[in-house]
Parts: structure tokens; C-alpha cells; sequence
């Protein structure tokens, strides 16, 4: 009797060792697939904020470009130091107010890092520490709709694509800030005027071409943030080809009845209509400079020859034409212009300095939407030259999406007939598409036609 | 019978032909300075440029008679057989008199043109489909039309621009009058592209009523092949005009949209209802959304990861329109996950 119940004892303890064994296999288990579902759900962004409240940026710009990091050497002392420091490290600089621990203390940056999904206060004003950006800073690797200067300085505006989102860059600190949070999905293009305005462009679900134009309002956004919305006007649908003054917060627009199209000057809010020019084509490119004057030039296709006019009183006044793949480049407060051709394979780049002087073809093979003119006496230019023309319908394929190149940058000094290649610390091809120069003409920015990321160069030591 | 007497009834009867110019009567031959004409080359003056006239006659040997010429008054050159000048043209709204006298044995005639330049471009585009926020030209293929427009610049002798309503515009094409659309102030006009693969001459002539100023423009104008290409159309981003896939492409994506764009198709909208489009995805045809039928959604869950898309593209009316095109498109997500054992056999799942 004895013996049975000693077994019994034994069974009755190898029956407990056995269910805790296979309990503490059950919770070891368990635990390892709630780890595994919860780092599949946090890829899977679940439960994540909304990004335009972790940090100045937010939106796309973060989620699908990853935190601001400027390329090579400017990469964030702040950001790499905090990113090494460890959790008690920080946190011990945290309770200390910064005095032990890690080596510095940013208020700001330390509490929404040790938060679980960052802070929840959004503010527009903080600014991600980093150093001076390099001399080619990649402002955002996300797809962009458009970029601007604003404000005689060489803060950036930009749009994004994805969300029409507007940011803000400042070149010389490498900070980007977020300035509106009015979402405009798929916004195909977006320019802006100087004062900061900006102007929307998407496709509508009938396929029509849809145009905004507004300015950030901060008077409807919450107290805590001072993320704008952007405020404005819709336009008539169906504008085909649009430009913004410069200077004035004026728009002219294209737009056709199928028959004839007509040209329209109009203020920031589609009022004070004025008809300044009527064309029995549609397809034209406006140059509206900061002097005033308004260039319009026939779009551009490989050995079709184009024209370019200037518009004075609803005139045609031709100022370049019967050249094939034209493409033009005024420049403001002066009669000097370079412009391109496309024949056969071959691109040339040319420069007037007058209306009656000579051509000059330059020794640089590009168009001369690649180029921008630098403000100032002198005429010099600056222009993105392809290392290779890919194909000998350039301009068609570009326009398509389907010719990619890698350009250098070259200055070229129209006055002195010289061109110089720029040295450009950068191994990313970039095809430069819509480029722009700070007022300054301290600063060159531009989009990646490969992906339209936006880049700014630094022209200026 | 006189040598003079002997090439009279010749003149006389040339002047009635050739009919009456500003001349200068000629003593003892009356009528002969009318056998002596101008004429410029090139036909069209065009303002700064240099034009060369030349002096002909039936009846008087030029090359044998002392010519001078002058223009505006002014002597420009004199000597035997000189029987051509060249000079420059004025600007827009000037004229330009030119005279020759020539003089032989036999007879003294005096000849006179005015030269005023004028100016026209000839700008064309075509309304073949290109999509929204294409920068570049529209280009015509077989079906689609040419719109033009001439954009004359027409001074007076006061500097005044000529309205295009006092101006006559006669259009050609491949040397054909098209009457219908020519004549006072049709400075527009639209005109069926040409064929498949050929290519028209094009030209307009303008001129004032009295031809006393009158300009010409000429455009070769070919058809192109349509260009189909294809587009990721992303959820974020809509489509990616600025990224063409070539004909093999990798995205990261599991699933994706994918557009088709017919460049200078006979078409207003890619979506057109006039359009076929045929899609196939490794073979297997794909029902297309008949709302928005060039567009194809991929779902590369379970399969290869790999598809090739192929499409072809007609149209309901014009045959001319026959594209098609090829893709392969790598899934890399897929491609990351895929069992190497598992069979090649899985089909793709198109979206619809």
C-alpha cells in the first residue's frame, strides 16, 4: 500500500514537473509569437500616430523617406550621438536634466525618442539639429511635386506629391520644417511665389487637370501647432499650361475650347481676369520674368521646329524660331537668352546675348531647361549637362520618362564664352529637371527627374 | 529693212503678252522696255537679308547691254552684261526701289521692282493624345489632325501692322490649293494629319491684295508611330510619368498598378472608348475595368514573381493604330519570399 502510494506520489509530482514544463513551453512560446506579431504589426505601422505630429516633417516626408539625413559628411552629430547612446544612458540625461549621461540634452528631441511612437506634440517650429548641409544636399528622397524659393532667401518651399503636403527647407542650416498640413492627394505639380503662395495642380477622376492656388492660414490651425492649412482658390479645370509671376502673386494661365485657346492673367484667387493673347494652338511653355515680360515658346519635340514669342499687347513678337527641338531660357532685366536645339541625336546649346547679336553655340551638349541664370551683371549660367545623350530622340524621351541621364553641373559665362565643370561630391546620377537659383544666387535647387527628389546645390563659398 | 525695224513687230508683241510694267519709254523702239522685267530670288523677301535681283529680256540680249542699277536712286553698280544685284533688305514697313537701265545699240529700257519684306511662321501642333502635364509637343499620327497657324508680320510704308483681316492666306499642301480654308484673314487652319509613315509639305502664302507685300512659310510635317509606354500608377504618388518602365523592370511592391499611355494616339483621353486595349499577364488574357481600361492592377502574392505583361492597343475605326508592347516586371518582395521548390506553375492574380 505503501509503495502504490509512493508511485502515486511520484506520478502525481512528475505530472506537476511535466504541466509546468509544458505551461513555462507554452508561455515561452506565446511570448515568442506575441514578439513576432507585434514586430509584424509595427512594420506594419499599427498603431503608429500620424506621422505629421512626431516631428516637424511628417507626413510621407518621414514615412516613406525615413528622417531628414543629409548625405555624406553632413549626416546629424546629435542624431549619430543619440542613436548610439543607450536607453539608460538617455534616460539618465533625461532625468538630470542633461548633466549625466549622454553628452548633450535637447529637451525637445530626448523625450519624444524615448517615447514609444515619438511625442505628441506637433510643432512646426522645431527643427531637427544638424549640421551645415554638404554642397549637394538632398533636401527630400520622397517624390516631389514642385519647389520654390520664397521670400528673397534661399528657404525652399515644396510640395509633396503624395499628399500636397508643403515643406520647408532652409539650405543654410539643413533644417526642414513642416508649413501646411491641407492634404491634396496626388499632386502632379506645384509652383510658388515668392511671398509663399503656392499652387496645387492634380489630375481630377474624369482625367481633367485640376489647379489650386492658396496661402498658408494659420488662423485655422489648432493652438498648439502652428501647422498651416493652405487656403484658397479653385480654378476652372482643364488649364493646360500655367506660370507664376516671380514677384507679383499673379498667375496666366492656357486655357482651349478645343478650337482656340486664350491666355488669361488673373490674381492669386482667380479674380481681375485679363485676356492678354488668343492662339489657335494649345501647346505652349510661358516664361513670365520678373521684369514683366511674358515669353511664350511652342512645347519642344525632337527635329520639329519650334518658335518663341514675345507677347507685348497681345502681339506676337518672335524672339527665337524655326529651330528644331527649341527649348528656351530667357533671363529677366536683360535681352540675353540661351537656348537649345534637338535634331537627329544632336543637342546644341546656344547663347544671344542681344537680339541682334550672333548666336554662339556652346561647347556643352544639353537643353536649356537644364540651366538657370545666375542674378546679377554678369551673364553667367549655371546648367546640368548629361554625360551621355541616351538616346537621338532626347527630347521626346525625356519628356516621356524614358531617357534618364547623369548630369555634371557647369558654370558658363556667357560674357566670356567660357565653361567650367563644376566639382560635385556625388555619386547618385541625378537628371536635373526644373532647376531654380536663389535670389542670392547663392543656392541652385532642383528635382531628380528619375525620381523627383529634391536636391539644392551650393553655388556660392 | 533696218535691223531696228526688223525686231519691232517681236517687241511689240511680247509687250502685249508679258502686259505693261513701269518703264521708261524708249526712243525709236517704242514699247521694247517692257520686254526687260526684274525678278528676285529668293521669290519671298524677308527683312535683313540679302536678296539678289536679276534682269531679264526677251528681246535684248542683257549680257551684251551696259546695265545700271540703282537702289533707291542710288547707283549700286554699272557695266556691260552686269545683269543681277545683290543687297539687303530693309526692316519690316520699309521699301526698297530697284531700277536697271540697260542700253544697247539698238535700244535703251529701264526696268523697276520695289522690294518690301514681310515676314510669316508657320506653327503647327497636332491633337493626338498626350497625357496631362505633358511638356512636349504633340505630334500627328495616322487619323489624328494638324492644327496651324500662320502668324504673319505685315508692315505698311507708316510702320503700321496690316490686320490679318486685310491679308489673303492661300494654303498647300504637297503643291494642292486647299481653298477651303484659304483666303481673307484664315490665318488657321486645320487639316487631316498624313498617312501612316508619309509626310506632307505644307505651305501658306501671304499677301496683301495688291501683292505689293506677300511672305511664305513651308512645314514638312510626318506621321508617327503612336508610342505606347507603361506607367506604375502608385497609390501615393499616381502615376509616375516621370519614370517609364523599360522592358524589364523590378519594384519592390507586392501588388501594383501599372498604366498604359498612348503618346500620340488617335485619341482624347487614354481612356478613350475608341480604344482596345488587350491585356495579358504570362499568357493569360486579363479582363480589363471598362471604366478605366489602361489600367492593369497586379497582385504578385503566391506566384513567381515575375510577369510579363504584354498589351497590344487598336482602334475601334482607325486601323492604322496597332501597338503593342512587352514588360517584365519583378516583384521583389515576392521574389525575396518565394520557395525555390515551388513549381513555376502559379498564376498571377490581375486585380480587376
Amino acid at each position: 500500500m505503501r509503495t502504490v502510494i509512493r508511485i502515486m506520489k511520484f506520478l502525481l509530482a512528475a505530472i506537476i514537473v511535466i504541466a509546468l514544463g509544458a505551461l513555462g513551453g507554452w508561455y515561452f512560446f506565446l511570448k515568442g509569437e506575441s514578439a513576432a506579431t507585434r514586430s509584424i504589426d509595427a512594420a506594419r505601422g499599427l498603431g503608429v500616430n500620424i506621422p505629421s505630429v512626431q516631428n516637424p516633417t511628417g507626413s510621407t516626408y518621414t514615412n516613406t523617406g525615413g528622417p531628414f539625413t543629409p548625405l555624406g559628411s553632413a549626416t546629424s552629430a546629435a542624431q549619430t550621438q543619440a542613436e548610439r547612446a543607450g536607453l539608460l544612458l538617455r534616460l539618465a540625461n533625461l532625468l538630470t536634466l542633461g548633466r549625466w549621461g549622454a553628452g548633450t540634452f535637447n529637451i525637445g528631441a530626448g523625450i519624444t525618442e524615448l517615447l514609444p511612437f515619438g511625442g505628441g506634440g506637433g510643432n512646426a517650429t522645431t527643427t531637427i539639429p544638424v549640421s551645415l548641409p554638404p554642397q549637394l544636399w538632398r533636401v527630400s528622397p520622397t517624390p516631389s511635386a514642385g519647389i520654390g524659393f520664397v521670400g528673397g532667401t534661399p528657404t525652399l518651399y515644396f510640395a509633396e506629391r503624395s499628399t500636397g503636403n508643403i515643406l520647408s527647407a532652409d539650405p543654410l542650416t539643413g533644417t526642414v520644417t513642416r508649413v501646411t498640413n491641407t492634404l491634396f492627394p496626388k499632386t502632379y505639380e506645384a509652383l510658388f511665389a515668392r511671398d509663399g503662395g503656392a499652387l496645387l495642380r492634380g489630375i481630377s477622376e474624369t482625367g481633367s487637370i485640376t489647379t489650386f492656388t492658396g496661402m498658408a492660414s494659420t488662423s485655422a490651425a489648432s493652438a498648439t501647432s502652428s501647422v498651416a492649412t493652405l487656403m484658397g482658390t479653385t480654378f476652372p479645370t482643364g488649364i493646360a499650361s500655367i506660370a507664376v509671376h516671380p514677384t507679383l502673386r499673379s498667375v496666366l494661365y492656357i486655357v482651349s475650347d478645343g478650337t482656340s485657346s486664350v491666355g488669361v492673367r488673373a490674381s492669386w484667387g482667380d479674380a481681375e481676369r485679363k485676356k492678354i493673347f488668343t492662339s489657335r494652338l494649345n501647346n505652349w511653355k510661358i516664361h513670365w520674368l520678373a521684369d514683366g515680360r511674358l515669353i511664350l515658346a511652342q512645347y519642344a519635340a525632337d527635329s520639329v521646329a519650334g518658335h518663341a514669342y514675345e507677347i507685348k499687347n497681345g502681339v506676337f513678337i518672335p524672339v527665337v524660331g524655326d529651330m528644331p527641338g527649341l527649348m528656351i531660357l530667357p533671363r529677366t532685366q536683360s535681352s540675353a537668352m540661351l537656348y537649345s536645339t534637338s535634331q537627329g541625336g544632336a543637342v546644341r546649346l546656344f547663347a544671344q546675348v542681344s537680339p541682334t547679336a550672333t548666336p554662339v553655340e556652346l561647347p556643352i551638349r544639353t537643353i536649356a531647361e537644364k540651366c538657370v541664370w545666375l542674378p546679377g551683371a554678369g551673364l553667367v549660367a549655371y546648367c546640368a549637362v548629361p554625360r551621355e545623350i541616351p538616346t537621338r530622340t532626347y527630347v521626346n524621351d525625356r519628356f516621356q520618362g524614358a531617357a534618364p541621364t547623369s548630369d555634371t553641373w557647369w558654370r558658363v559665362d556667357v560674357s566670356a564664352g567660357t565653361v567650367e565643370q563644376l566639382p560635385t561630391p556625388n555619386d547618385q546620377p541625378l537628371d536635373v529637371f526644373s532647376p531654380l537659383v536663389s535670389d542670392g544666387g547663392t543656392h541652385v535647387a532642383f528635382l531628380n527627374a528619375r525620381d523627383m527628389s529634391i536636391w539644392v546645390l551650393r553655388i556660392s563659398e | 529693212m533696218t535691223s531696228a525695224m526688223r525686231v519691232l513687230p517681236i517687241a511689240v508683241a511680247l509687250c502685249a503678252i508679258v502686259g505693261a510694267l513701269p518703264a521708261l519709254a524708249q526712243q525709236g523702239i517704242p514699247g521694247i522696255d517692257s520686254s526687260v522685267v526684274l525678278r528676285m530670288e529668293p521669290k519671298y523677301a524677308t527683312p535683313a537679308t540679302k536678296v539678289r535681283v536679276y534682269l531679264q529680256s526677251t528681246v535684248i540680249d542683257v549680257s551684251l547691254a551696259s546695265t545700271t542699277w540703282r537702289v533707291n536712286d542710288k547707283v549700286t553698280a554699272q557695266g556691260f552684261g552686269v545683269n543681277s544685284i545683290e543687297f539687303t533688305t530693309g526692316s519690316l514697313g520699309t521699301q526698297s526701289v530697284i531700277t536697271a537701265e540697260i542700253e544697247t545699240d539698238l535700244a535703251q529700257a529701264r526696268a523697276r521692282i520695289e522690294v518690301a519684306p514681310a515676314e510669316v511662321d508657320l506653327l503647327w501642333e497636332s491633337d493626338a493624345f498626350t497625357p496631362p502635364f505633358y511638356r512636349g509637343r504633340s505630334i500627328p499620327s495616322a487619323g489624328t489632325s494638324v492644327r496651324m497657324q500662320a502668324m504673319p508680320r505685315f508692315k505698311d510704308t507708316n510702320g503700321k501692322d496690316i490686320p490679318l483681316s486685310n491679308l489673303i492666306f492661300t494654303w498647300r499642301r504637297n503643291g494642292a490649293p486647299l481653298l477651303s480654308i484659304s483666303g481673307p484673314g484664315k490665318s488657321g487652319a486645320t487639316i487631316p494629319a498624313p498617312y501612316l509613315y508619309g509626310t506632307d509639305t505644307i505651305e501658306v502664302e501671304v499677301a496683301t491684295s495688291d501683292y505689293t507685300l506677300a511672305a511664305h512659310a513651308i512645314a514638312r510635317i510626318a506621321s508617327i508611330e503612336p508610342r505606347l509606354m507603361l506607367y506604375k500608377d502608385h497609390p501615393l504618388f499616381g502615376t509616375m510619368y516621370f519614370e517609364a518602365l523599360g522592358a524589364r523592370t523590378t519594384v519592390p511592391d507586392e501588388e501594383l498598378s501599372f498604366v498604359a499611355v498612348p503618346y500620340f494616339a488617335d485619341a482624347a483621353s487614354a481612356n478613350d472608348r475608341s480604344l482596345i486595349y488587350d491585356w495579358s499577364v504570362n499568357g493569360s488574357p486579363v479582363a480589363v475595368n471598362p471604366m478605366r481600361p489602361s489600367m492593369i492592377t497586379i497582385d504578385a502574392a503566391h506566384s513567381t514573381g515575375i510577369a510579363s505583361i504584354e498589351l497590344g492597343l487598336t482602334h475601334i475605326t482607325n486601323f492604322f493604330l496597332k501597338k503593342s508592347g512587352v514588360w517584365i516586371v519583378s516583384f521583389a518582395s515576392v521574389l525575396e519570399s518565394v520557395d525555390p521548390f515551388r513549381g513555376t506553375e502559379d498564376p498571377f492574380r490581375p486585380v480587376e
